[in-house]
């Protein structure tokens, strides 16, 4: 004769009652979780758009502002000398230029005075 | 063969320089001193002497001096005495200068001399030299420095303070101004400061001219200025300190004013900057301590830095050559 173990009926139930709660828990969690996953999966594929976005309006305002500082950093002290000369000689041509213009006018007025 | 020779000119009420593309260079004052008598004219040889010799003979002389407030003063024995100068200049710099040799010349005026003026310095000028360029003496003192940058050149003359503010393009007439208070200015007012001071005591436009020049400004703290003068005759020692820093100061108070009104007009991102680059040039610059002048009468408008060339004689000429050197050739064939 096999052992017996007498329970009472309401323990069973309540056995029964916690088992069937510990599994609806369970399966509740679950599915927040993976909500919650999806969620953050669609958060970072967002952030990673805009990151990308940025990232191009970056690299477009830096060639829009300064092109020639960035390029100055890359070449040497030597070259960089050497690339300030034509415009000095560019900053005289000017003057001169105007100088010119201004006693070319200066005959005319001259002329009619 | 033909050879070009380009020549700086500055022409200065009281001298005048000249400087070479060949290296010379020369200065003299802007007279010419014409024998009184017959026994003038049997002493020295000739009608007239030139510079430094007519007025070291001044007393048998009837001088001439052509410039007034920096221009030729428009009558003929003017006119002729200052064609008379610049043709010593040219002489004295290009002795063995042959008829087919051309000569470029660029001559400094002050900032804002008058059409008229000008003129005059073309009709004069032309049949001396092949191509003629008529530059701003201020402008050209920022040309000798190589200051293209913000700063302001102070141009003091005898004759007229020229001012010009620099800021990397060709200088128009509103960032120039010419004032008339300049050495001759103050040479008066010390002489008048001196008189009232001492009221017996002798004076001349030389000796006057010699004290500024070796005392020039006395700062507040400043020791006693003994200086011997004449009194009918008989020489004392007096001290001249409060007359010469009364006067220097009366000089520097319309210049800095003349400072304000430029750096006042200009962009407040470099009135700063404009107010402590101030460069002081022309024989004014040698009167010592007339920068420190400057910047203390520049404390009323928020202070300032001012400093003095170095070559206050040549510098303007030197300006002028270097235009003249720096000038395309087929810029010249338009003139």
């Amino acid at each position: 004769m096999l052992p017996s173990v007498i329970i009472s009926k309401g323990l069973l139930v309540a056995a029964a009652g916690s088992w069937l709660t510990s599994g609806a828990l369970l399966m509740l969690v679950h599915q927040r979780l993976s909500l919650l996953n999806k969620r953050q999966a669609q958060q970072i594929e967002q952030l990673q758009q805009h990151q990308q976005t940025l990232e191009e309006h970056l690299v477009a305002l830096r060639r829009q502002a300064a092109p020639p500082v960035i390029q100055a950093t890359t070449v040497s002290q030597e070259q960089t000398v050497i690339q300030q000369i034509p415009a000095a000689k560019d900053t005289k041509g000017a003057f001169l230029q105007d100088l010119l213009n201004s006693n070319l006018k200066l005959q005319q007025d001259i002329e009619h005075l | 063969m033909p050879v070009t020779f380009q020549v700086g000119i500055d022409l200065g009420t009281s001298r005048s320089t000249i400087t070479t593309s060949t290296g010379q260079r020369f200065t003299t004052a802007t007279c010419v001193g014409y024998c009184k008598d017959v026994i003038a004219r049997k002493r020295f040889g000739r009608d007239y002497l030139l510079g430094e010799e007519a007025v070291a003979n001044r007393l048998a002389l009837n001088m001439v001096w052509p410039l007034a407030d920096g221009v030729v003063c428009e009558d003929d024995s003017a006119m002729e005495a200052t064609r008379l100068v610049l043709q010593h200049l040219l002489e004295q710099v290009l002795p063995g200068r042959q008829p087919d040799d051309q000569v470029y010349a660029a001559i400094g005026v002050p900032a804002q001399a008058s059409l008229r003026s000008k003129k005059v310095i073309v009709q004069i000028a032309r049949p001396l030299v092949d191509k003629l360029l008529i530059v701003s003496e201020a402008f050209a003192v920022a040309y000798a420095l190589d200051r293209f940058d913000e700063c302001l050149i102070v141009d003091i003359g005898a004759g007229t303070t020229d001012l010009c503010r620099m800021h990397g393009a060709f200088a128009e007439e509103d960032d120039q101004i010419t004032l008339t208070e300049a050495g001759n200015y103050l040479d008066q007012i010390l002489h008048d400061a001196i008189l009232q001071q001492y009221p017996d005591v002798q004076l001349s436009a030389r000796i006057v001219r010699t004290i500024k020049e070796k005392y020039g400004y006395i700062s507040d703290t400043a020791e006693p200025v003994t200086v011997q003068l004449t009194r009918q005759g008989i020489p004392s020692e007096y001290d001249l300190a409060e007359a010469l820093q009364h006067s220097c100061l009366q000089l520097a108070q319309p210049i800095s004013r003349a400072i304000q009104t430029l750096v006042g007009s200009f962009d407040p991102d470099f009135q700063e900057a404009l107010r402590h680059n101030i460069i002081i040039a022309g024989g004014g610059s040698r009167l010592q301590g007339i920068d420190k002048a400057i910047e203390k009468s520049l404390e009323a408008y928020g202070g300032g830095r001012a400093v003095c060339v170095d070559d206050a004689e040549f510098c303007g000429s030197t300006g002028t050559l270097k235009l003249c050197a720096d000038m395309p050739d087929d810029y010249w064939e338009q003139l």
